[in-house]
């Protein structure tokens, strides 16, 4: 009977650590598939980067500095990897499109025929859709990283990541310049 | 005037107004009906002083006949007539109560009948409505009730976004579900029905196809499953398509947040869009065309003015904000 009850115990535990064990594998792929999600946005960024340079030959803004803006966001697109959490690189991109972004309406100012050109403003609209879809893919990417960094850090999941799966926290994507916006800092 | 007179004309006034409420088609109209209450004493309301007098004078009747029947004569149909007249003593209690919720319950019509027309909204009689049976049979969500299954009500709107305009269509649908239980004593069975409601909206949706996205399940719920990336998401719903790749191309991250914002929300939210771009919004609540008055008719002046401001219906607007964002981003800008 004894014996029962400490078999039933022991199964009841491994059968605990497994489902434990497993809705950390389970969370740490959605981080990576809400990692890879962001990156397939970002690199959607790549169809809007010739109707760009179509807008530059068209308007002639060769005096502007968005040939340059577009070449630099485009070596970043393309140093952005599917495979390696890299939120460092991806702050670097989003803040060369801002840069770009603003580069755009500069020569909405310095060329008022750029208003009337049905291009460019379905161009614009592309670019603020492509923003809203990285945006949303980056509050989903930082929600699985919410979930995950619970899944393991709650009790008594931590004592199974310790000793069995051994995954560490990821870090949330921060958005540093718009921190620098506020006064209030977590610490 | 006497009381009788007051009371008769604002009777008839009322009636009027009620009456003519159904069939206003503009703002203006509904101004020109209260008008008609203008002319009236102010403030609005019944002179009631009679029937409170009549109420006490019965109940004094019916406590005199009971005092009589205990201390100076023992007539035995004394207490007979004493209860009688205490419960003819209600009477006047209910016609107060009566008019007082009518008129109540007209300025609420009034009120709303105006949130509707600031709402580009046209409540349909039954004989205008679009074919409800062709919905229950191209729609999953309307497979519910095993006893009855009906449509309480059907509003034409508009709505015309930044990009996007279309006419959709509010509905009320109310179904009925039947099952048999055993009695608690165990002596046979008794049959027991549950009444449901559901909300929704109707729109044309053309850029996705065959395709539900569910947090209330009904029974036909079927297709090829389909999980987004976001946790969050899968949680709050689960996506049949008939093709998975349907719903990968329609579920952009910008889509997945603004459903998780929409089911926040709306309870039990369902979309399912049909194979020839229909899109079926459904949910539970049913304060999307909610609009209270600030106050009643019998402040006319407040009332007026308050019908002469817009008046927001906020729910039905970021719903149908939210239905215009998933058009604006299942597009094409090229």
């Amino acid at each position: 009977m004894t014996t029962g009850i400490i078999i039933g115990v022991i199964i009841l535990l491994a059968v605990f650590v497994v489902v434990i064990y497993n809705g950390i594998i389970t969370r740490m792929n959605a981080v990576e598939r809400g990692w890879a999600n962001v990156i397939t946005q970002e690199r959607q960024k790549n169809k809007m980067i010739p109707h760009l340079e179509q807008v530059v030959a068209q308007f002639q803004l060769h005096e502007t500095n968005l040939q340059t803006q577009i070449t630099s966001l485009r070596s970043g697109i393309a140093q952005l990897q599917s495979d390696k959490i890299d939120a460092g690189q991806l702050e670097q991109v989003e803040s060369r499109t801002k840069e770009l972004m603003q580069g755009l309406n500069i020569a909405l100012e310095a060329y008022p025929e750029l208003k009337a050109s049905e291009v460019f403003n379905n161009l614009m609209r592309e670019i603020a859709e492509q923003q809203e879809n990285i945006g949303a893919a980056i509050r989903i990417f930082n929600q699985n990283v919410e979930d995950f960094n619970n899944g393991i850090e709650v009790f008594p999941n931590s004592l199974v990541n310790a000793s069995l799966n051994k995954k560490s926290r990821v870090t949330p994507f921060h958005d540093t310049e718009a921190e620098a916006g506020f006064e209030y800092k977590l610490k | 005037m006497s009381a009788y007179q007051h009371n008769k004309t604002l009777a008839a006034t009322l009636a009027l107004v009620k009456r003519r409420s159904g069939q206003v088609n503009s703002k203006t109209e509904l101004l020109q009906l209260l008008d008609k209450l203008g002319g009236l004493p102010q403030p609005i309301r019944y002179q009631h002083l009679p029937l409170w007098l009549c109420s006490a004078g019965l109940v004094a009747g019916a406590l005199s006949c009971i005092w009589l029947y205990h201390y100076l004569v023992e007539l035995t149909w004394l207490p007979a007539i004493g209860w009688t007249l205490l419960g003819l003593s209600l009477l006047p209690l209910l016609v107060i109560g009566w008019r007082y919720a009518s008129l109540k319950k007209l300025s609420r019509q009034l009120y709303w009948h105006n949130a509707l027309l600031d709402n580009q909204l046209q409540l349909l009689r039954p004989g205008q409505w679009p074919d409800s049976r062709s919905w229950q049979q191209q729609f999953a969500e309307f497979d519910r009730g095993n006893h009855k299954r009906e449509f309480k009500q059907i509003l034409a709107g508009h709505y015309a976004g930044d990009e996007h305009q279309f006419d959709y269509h509010y509905w009320h649908f109310h179904y009925v579900d039947r099952r048999t239980v055993s009695r608690a004593n165990g002596k046979g069975t008794r049959t027991e029905y549950t009444h449901y409601d559901r909300y929704g909206l109707m729109l044309p949706f053309s850029y996705v196809q065959s395709l539900f996205i569910c947090s209330f399940a009904p029974k036909g719920f079927s297709g090829e499953k389909y999980q987004s990336d976001s946790g969050r998401f899968n949680k709050i719903f689960n996506v049949r398509a008939r093709e998975q790749m349907q719903a990968a191309r329609f579920l952009k991250p910008a889509v997945v947040v603004a459903l998780e914002d929409l089911a926040g929300q709306l309870s039990q939210l369902n979309l399912e869009f049909s194979a020839d771009g229909v899109l079926c919004i459904s949910f539970a609540n049913a304060d999307l065309l909610d609009a209270r008055p600030p106050c009643g008719l019998e402040q006319l002046s407040r009332f007026r003015q308050s019908i002469e401001q817009a008046t927001a219906l906020p729910k039905l607007q970021q719903t149908l904000a939210g239905m215009h964002q998933l058009m604006r981003h299942s597009d094409s800008n090229f």
